[in-house]
């Protein structure tokens, strides 16, 4: 299974939730943010080399993390080198040999994610209450329909504690998927900033409860 | 299917094939690349155009179009650079190309830190040796000299 965890907007929380995804569901995540990378990094092959015909997508990825991962570089040479015509090829290697591929889109509505959106079987929408994180999430919607990837479900981020549940389902209308909100934590920074993602620290905490459920949708739905 | 086909060496061997449909009806054709070498194709931001692919190229020709098609490669040339074939016309992939459709999201060649190629270099060498430039040489000269002092 490949899920493409993606939204649009920058910054509504798109590489925690694909770093915590993959802790949760055994899966690699790709690091596909070639320009802006968040993910940690680690030495030797990445995702640059990987669509540079440097590396094979496979010998990349590493498993020495509390997260296997496939890296990506830093660089904007790198970054420019990429062939992006490799990215479905690679996260198709990925999923030959470990089974399940969570992969990290960057931002906007680009080639960058619409590749991974055309080798998914699924997607993770993340957005924040915001307006202009959910105009983004419907077109980032739009576009995954248009390429065939389904809607595994709907990762409101840092949802406010007075979000009722009649707001959720007119969010589950708009999306035509179901909402699992993330409540902000400050245990989710704390972990992240150590490279360790927050359901493994600290399992205990809200956003992990939330994680966990998310997990969960994108599971039933991959069945 | 008709077809005429040249190399040319520089610095990389070109080759340029001429292809021509004299039949009433559309076909489509393969040019397979028979040199020993990879197939560098014509690129569009980075990304291959239309029906190429790592072995050459395919496409569909109208009734009566002649269509010139030309792709580098490493390899040396020579006088037989590529099998041109007759085939079975397959219909226009449909919706979008997730790569060729969509923005390109890489950093513009312009941000990188610019390298100028030696037989550039030279070039504006001469140019600035010979004396009364036109404008445009003067720009040129003026961009090369900045590139030299960032780099």
């Amino acid at each position: 299974m490949i899920l493409a965890v993606c939204g649009g907007k920058g910054g509504v929380g798109k590489s925690t939730t694909a770093f915590n995804l993959a802790a949760l569901l055994d899966a690699v995540v790709v690091d596909g943010d070639l320009a802006m990378a968040d993910l940690p990094t680690a030495r030797g092959p990445d995702f640059h080399d990987v669509l540079a015909g440097r590396a094979s997508a496979v010998e990349a990825v590493r498993e020495d993390g509390p997260v296997r991962i496939l890296p990506c570089g830093r660089s904007l040479a790198g970054a420019r080198a990429c062939d992006l015509g490799r990215i479905e090829a690679a996260l198709a290697a990925v999923e030959d040999e470990y089974g399940r591929v969570v992969v990290d889109c960057p931002a906007g509505l680009n080639a960058a994610v619409g590749a991974p959106l055309a080798a998914a079987d699924a997607c993770v929408l993340v957005t924040t209450p915001a307006p202009a994180a959910l105009a983004d999430a419907l077109r980032t919607r739009e576009l995954a329909r248009e390429l065939g990837a389904g809607l595994a479900a709907v990762a409101l981020n840092r949802a406010k504690e007075n979000e009722t549940d009649e707001s959720r389902e007119s969010y589950e209308r708009a999306f035509g998927g179901p909402v699992v909100r993330i409540p902000d934590c400050s245990a989710v920074a704390v972990a992240g900033a150590r490279g360790v993602p927050v359901v493994l620290s600290r399992p205990d905490a809200v956003a992990s409860e939330a994680f966990r459920r998310l997990a969960a949708r994108v599971q039933s739905s991959a069945r | 299917m008709e077809h005429d086909a040249r190399t040319i060496r520089g610095d990389v061997t070109l080759v340029m094939v001429l292809v021509e449909n004299d039949a009433e009806r559309e076909r489509g054709v393969r040019v397979t690349n028979l040199l020993d070498g990879a197939v560098w194709p014509p690129r569009t931001n980075g990304v291959p155009e239309e029906g190429w692919s790592e072995t050459g190229y395919e496409g569909v020709l109208a009734p009566g179009e002649r269509r010139g098609i030309g792709y580098a490669t490493p390899a040396p040339p020579d006088s037989n650079p590529v099998r041109v074939e007759p085939i079975e016309r397959r219909s226009a992939p449909e919706g979008t190309d997730p790569v060729r459709d969509l923005p390109d999201p890489r950093p513009p060649r312009d941000a990188l830190r610019a390298d100028v190629p030696a037989a550039v270099t030279a070039w504006l060498d001469d140019v600035e040796r010979r004396g009364g430039q036109t404008d445009r040489e003067r720009a040129a000269l003026e961009r090369a000299a900045r590139l030299r002092e960032d780099s």
